[in-house]
C-alpha cells in the first residue's frame, strides 16, 4: 500500500463524483474510475493521477493498482461489487447502503472476515458538526443515559422530480436506453420506504455508541397520492420503532415524502435533552435541569452553532454538510494511519438490517422484528439465503419478491395483473410520451 | 338547554385554570353554581371565585345541587365513573383525564352515552390553544393536503400525582390535538417502551414511568407517534404534521409559536400563532393562559346549545383512552401490534367490556397493569 497517499478508485460516477472530488483534497490519489456509462467517465479527467484508468467493467477495474475501492453506484447494489473488490484485495468505502438483502449482509460480513479486508460505510450525516457535537455533548455524560432519540430524514420529491435525477430522463444517458427496459430497472422507482434510513439512524448511533436491536414500522400510505406517483413505492414515510442495545427506544424515518424537508436529531435523556434545531440544522439546542433540581423547573437552554471538531476549513465546503468531507478522509485516515472506521462492516449491515427488517414489519402490519447479529456465524446460516428484495434484479432485469408499497398489500390494487407486468406497461407508455415530447 | 347555563364542578384536579376561566369568561349565559372535591383545600380558590356557589358533600349531592351540566376535572382513577353517575342522572359532562381507566370502562361510557342521550364531551384545553387553533386552520383550508405522518408529545414535569402514570395520563393530551386537527381515525396501532436507567429518589419523581412510545395507523392510510412521559426533557408539548404539500408544526422551545412549510416553493416560515380577530378582541384583557380554557367552556356550552359541532364526543374519548392503554399494554409486551375498537359498534363493544386491565388505580386502589418497563 501507497501509505503516503492511498490510492483510490471510484465506481459509481453519479453520487461518486461528489466523492471522487474529494479523495485528491483528503491526502489520496485517484487512480482509477468505473462507471457503466462512457460517457460519464469524463467527468474524473480533473481529479485524475497521470496515466489514470477508465473503466466501463467492474471486474477489470477492481484489477487496477490500487489500495482502496469507493463503491458508489446504485443504492441497492453495492454489496456484490463489495464483496468482489475485497476479495480482489482492495479496501472499500461502500456508500449506504451496504446491502439491500439480508444474503447481501451475510455474503458481506463473511467476505471481510475471510479476507481481512478493511470495509467502512461512507454514511455522511454522522459527520456534519452538529451530529458530531450531539456525540460530544452525549459522550460527556452531562445529559445520563437516552431513553428516546429520534432521527429523521425528510426529503419530499415529486415523481417528475425523481425521474428527473434517474437516468434515461437525462439526455447525456439516453445512449444507453434506447430499447426502454432499463428505466423500469432504477432504485428510485421501488425504494420501499425503510431502506433509505441510513441518514435517520447512523448520526443516533454514532451519538450514542448504540446498535439497533429490534424493529417495528407501520407504512404510511395515502391511497390517492400513491395512484398519482409514478414511483412504484407510493408510502409517503414508514416510520420505525427501533429497540436499540441498552433498552432504549428511537424513532426512526428515512426518506419520507411529506414536507417540509429537513434532517432531524433529537436525544431525550435522564437528566436533559439535546438536539438539533428543526429548519436549522448547523444550530444545536441543548436543554437541562440546574444542579439543584426542582420538579418541572427547566433551568437551562442553550442554542447555538458549533464548528467542526477538526479540519472546518475544508469541511465546511463539503456537501452534506461537510459530511461528504468526512466520509473520505476518514477513509484515507484509515488506510493511511490505521484509523478504525467507526461504521465498519457490523454497524454496516446492522443499518441495512433496520431497513429490510423494518419494511418486514411494515407489511406485516406493525410486527415487531428482532435484527440478528452477524457477528455469530450460527445467525448468518439462517439468513444466508434470504434474497427477499423489493427491487428488479439490476442485472437480470428479474422482478421484485416483495412488494415496495404497503398500498399493493393494502388494496387489491392491481387485481389479476402481475404488478411487474403493470409496472412495465406503465413505464413503455411513459417512455412513448417522452419521446414524442423530445421530438 | 336554559337561557343560563348553571354549571358544576366536580373534582378540581388540575382545574384551577378552568375555574379562573369560567370566572373571566364574562358569559352572562353561563353560571357557576355548585362543586365538589375529594381533597377539600381545592376548594378554597373556588369559593374565592364563587363565593355564592355551593360546595358539596359528595358527587350525588353535586348531581342534585340544580345544575345543568358538569365540568370534571382530572382524575388518577380515570373520569368514566363519574361521567356515567352524571349522564344516568341526564346531567351533560365535560370530561378531564384519563375519559376511562379501561377498556371496559370505555365501553360503558359509550353505552351510558346512547342509553341516556345524554350529552359527554372529552376536553383539553390543549386542543384549544393558539398554535393547534392556528394548526387546524391551515390544515383544515387544504393548502398541505392529507397528512401523511404526524406526532404529538406531552411531556411533563412529573410534580404531581400522576406522574407514575403520565403515558396514560398525558398521553391523551398528545393524542387528542392531533385527531382534532387532521379528523383521523386510529386503526392500529404499536408500542414500545424504553429501560428506564432513572433512579426515581435522586430525581425527586414519585414513580418512573415507562416512558412508551406509540405509533398507530390511521383510517386515512396516515402514521401518528403518540407519546408522554414525565421523565424525558425538554418539558412541554410538541405537534408536527407532515402532509402531501407541506408541513406544520408548534415551535419546539416555543409551542405558541407555529412552523410552516410548503414542499413547492421550499420556504419555511416561524411566527407566533394568534387566535382570530374576534377572539383576541373578546379576551384582550385575560391573561393568555386562561383563553384555552375559556375557549374549551365556550366549546361546550356552544354545542349544548345547538350551536356548535362536538369533535371531542364520547366515541372519540373513547378511542384516545384505548389508543394510550393499548399503546402501553403493546410496550409492555414488545409491541404486539393491537387495533383501535371502533366503539361505536355493540358487537366490538362485546369483545371489551370485561377487558379491566389497568395501569390506574380502581376503587379499591388496586392497579393491576404495570406502568413501566422495569418490572416487566
Amino acid at each position: 500500500m501507497s501509505t503516503d497517499r492511498p490510492r483510490i478508485g471510484v465506481f459509481g460516477l453519479g453520487r461518486g463524483c461528489d466523492l471522487m472530488r474529494k479523495v485528491n483534497l483528503c491526502g489520496g490519489q485517484l487512480v482509477a474510475v468505473c462507471d457503466r456509462i462512457p460517457s460519464k467517465l469524463s467527468r474524473a479527467e480533473e481529479y485524475m493521477a497521470p496515466g489514470g484508468g477508465y473503466y466501463v467493467d467492474f471486474d477489470e477495474f477492481i484489477q487496477h493498482d490500487m489500495d482502496g475501492v469507493i463503491i458508489a453506484n446504485y443504492f441497492n447494489d453495492h454489496a456484490r461489487f463489495a464483496v468482489k473488490a475485497l476479495e480482489a484485495g482492495k479496501a472499500v468505502m461502500s456508500e449506504c447502503t451496504a446491502a439491500s438483502t439480508m444474503a447481501d449482509c451475510v455474503a458481506l460480513v463473511r467476505a471481510v472476515e475471510k479476507t481481512g479486508g478493511i470495509y467502512m460505510l461512507g454514511e455522511n450525516y454522522p459527520f456534519t458538526a452538529s451530529s458530531q457535537e450531539l456525540r460530544r455533548i452525549y459522550l460527556s455524560g452531562r445529559l445520563g443515559k437516552v431513553v428516546f432519540a429520534e432521527g429523521e430524514y425528510v426529503h419530499p420529491m415529486s415523481s417528475n422530480g425523481i425521474l428527473n435525477i434517474a437516468p434515461w430522463m437525462n439526455e447525456k444517458d439516453r445512449e444507453l436506453y434506447d430499447n426502454g427496459a432499463a428505466p423500469i430497472l432504477h432504485w428510485r422507482r421501488w425504494l420501499a420506504r425503510t431502506y433509505y434510513s441510513t441518514h435517520a439512524m447512523a448520526p443516533l448511533m454514532y451519538a450514542t455508541d448504540l446498535e439497533p436491536r429490534d424493529v417495528s414500522c407501520l407504512a404510511a400510505c395515502i391511497e390517492e397520492e400513491a395512484e398519482k406517483d409514478s414511483r412504484f413505492a407510493g408510502d409517503g414515510a414508514a416510520p420505525m420503532l427501533v429497540g436499540m442495545s441498552d433498552g432504549s427506544v428511537f424513532r426512526v424515518a428515512g426518506s419520507c415524502n411529506f414536507g417540509p424537508a429537513g434532517t432531524w436529531y433529537r436525544l431525550a435523556c435522564t437528566k436533559g435533552g439535546v438536539e438539533t434545531v428543526r429548519g436549522n440544522r448547523p444550530m444545536i439546542r441543548m436543554n437541562f435541569p440546574d444542579d439543584r433540581p426542582t420538579p418541572g423547573v427547566t433551568v437551562t437552554e442553550q442554542c447555538y452553532t458549533p464548528d467542526f471538531p477538526e479540519a472546518a476549513e475544508l469541511a465546511k465546503n463539503a456537501g452534506h454538510g461537510g459530511g461528504d468531507f468526512f466520509v473520505v478522509y476518514n477513509f484515507i485516515r484509515t488506510l493511511r494511519d490505521g484509523m478504525k472506521p467507526y461504521f465498519d462492516v457490523y454497524k454496516a449491515v446492522a443499518l441495512s438490517e433496520m431497513a429490510i427488517m423494518g419494511w418486514r414489519s411494515a407489511l406485516a402490519g406493525g410486527v415487531r422484528f428482532c435484527l440478528p447479529d452477524l457477528r455469530l456465524e450460527s445467525e448468518r446460516v439462517k439468513w444466508e439465503n434470504y434474497t427477499f428484495t423489493p427491487f428488479p434484479n439490476n442485472e437480470t432485469g428479474e422482478p421484485p419478491t416483495m412488494p415496495c408499497c404497503t398500498r399493493d398489500i393494502k388494496t387489491n390494487y392491481y387485481g389479476d395483473i402481475d404488478p411487474f407486468e403493470a409496472y412495465k406497461a406503465r413505464v413503455a407508455a411513459e417512455a412513448e410520451k417522452a419521446e414524442k415530447e423530445v421530438k | 338547554m336554559a337561557d343560563v347555563i348553571r354549571l358544576g364542578f366536580c373534582g378540581l384536579k388540575n382545574r384551577e385554570s378552568t375555574l379562573k376561566a369560567a370566572a373571566a369568561m364574562g358569559d352572562r349565559s353561563v353560571k357557576v353554581v355548585a362543586c365538589f372535591d375529594g381533597c377539600g383545600e381545592r376548594a378554597g380558590l373556588f369559593t374565592e371565585l364563587f363565593p355564592k356557589a355551593a360546595v358539596c358533600a359528595d358527587p350525588e349531592a353535586l348531581a342534585g345541587a340544580g345544575i345543568d351540566a358538569v365540568v370534571l376535572g382530572d382524575c388518577a382513577g380515570g373520569t368514566a365513573k363519574l361521567a356515567c353517575m352524571f349522564m344516568e342522572k341526564g346531567i351533560p359532562v365535560l370530561a378531564g383525564s384519563l375519559p376511562a381507566a379501561s377498556l371496559a370502562e370505555a365501553v360503558r361510557l359509550c353505552r351510558t352515552a346512547e342509553s341516556t342521550g345524554t350529552g359527554y364531551m372529552f376536553g383539553s384545553p390543549v386542543a384549544f390553544g393558539p398554535a393547534v387553533t392556528e394548526m387546524k386552520r391551515i390544515y383544515d383550508e387544504g393548502s398541505l393536503g392529507k397528512v401523511i405522518f404526524a406526532e404529538g408529545e406531552y411531556l411533563a414535569d412529573g410534580s404531581d400525582s400522576c406522574a407514575g402514570r403520565a403515558p396514560v395520563f398525558y398521553g391523551a393530551r398528545a393524542l387528542l390535538p392531533l385527531l382534532y386537527i387532521t379528523g383521523e381515525k386510529p386503526l392500529r396501532l404499536v408500542g414500545r417502551v424504553s429501560f428506564n436507567h432513572m433512579d426515581p429518589a435522586a430525581a425527586g419523581l414519585t414513580a418512573p414511568d415507562s416512558i412508551p412510545q406509540i405509533l398507530l395507523e390511521t383510517a386515512g392510510g396516515a402514521v401518528f407517534r403518540v407519546a408522554a412521559s414525565c421523565n424525558v426533557y425538554p418539558r412541554g408539548t410538541w405537534f408536527r404534521i407532515g402532509a402531501v404539500k407541506g408541513g406544520v408544526e408548534t415551535r419546539r422551545g416555543g409551542e405558541d409559536e407555529v412552523r410552516l412549510g410548503y414542499i413547492k416553493d421550499d420556504a419555511v416560515s416561524t411566527y407566533a400563532a394568534a387566535y382570530g380577530a374576534a377572539v383576541a378582541r373578546k379576551y384582550k384583557a385575560v391573561d393568555r393562559a386562561l383563553v384555552p380554557e375559556i375557549l374549551m367552556l365556550r366549546y361546550f356550552t356552544g354545542w349544548l346549545r345547538g350551536q356548535n359541532g362536538n369533535d371531542f364526543d364520547v366515541y372519540t374519548a373513547a378511542t384516545v383512552a384505548s389508543v394510550v392503554l393499548l399503546g402501553c399494554m403493546s410496550g409492555l409486551d414488545d409491541g404486539i401490534v393491537f387495533p383501535i375498537p371502533d366503539f361505536r359498534i355493540e358487537s366490538i363493544r362485546r369483545m371489551y367490556e370485561r377487558d379491566f386491565r389497568s395501569p390506574l388505580p380502581g376503587e379499591n386502589g388496586y392497579v393491576n397493569l404495570p406502568c413501566r418497563a422495569l418490572p416487566v
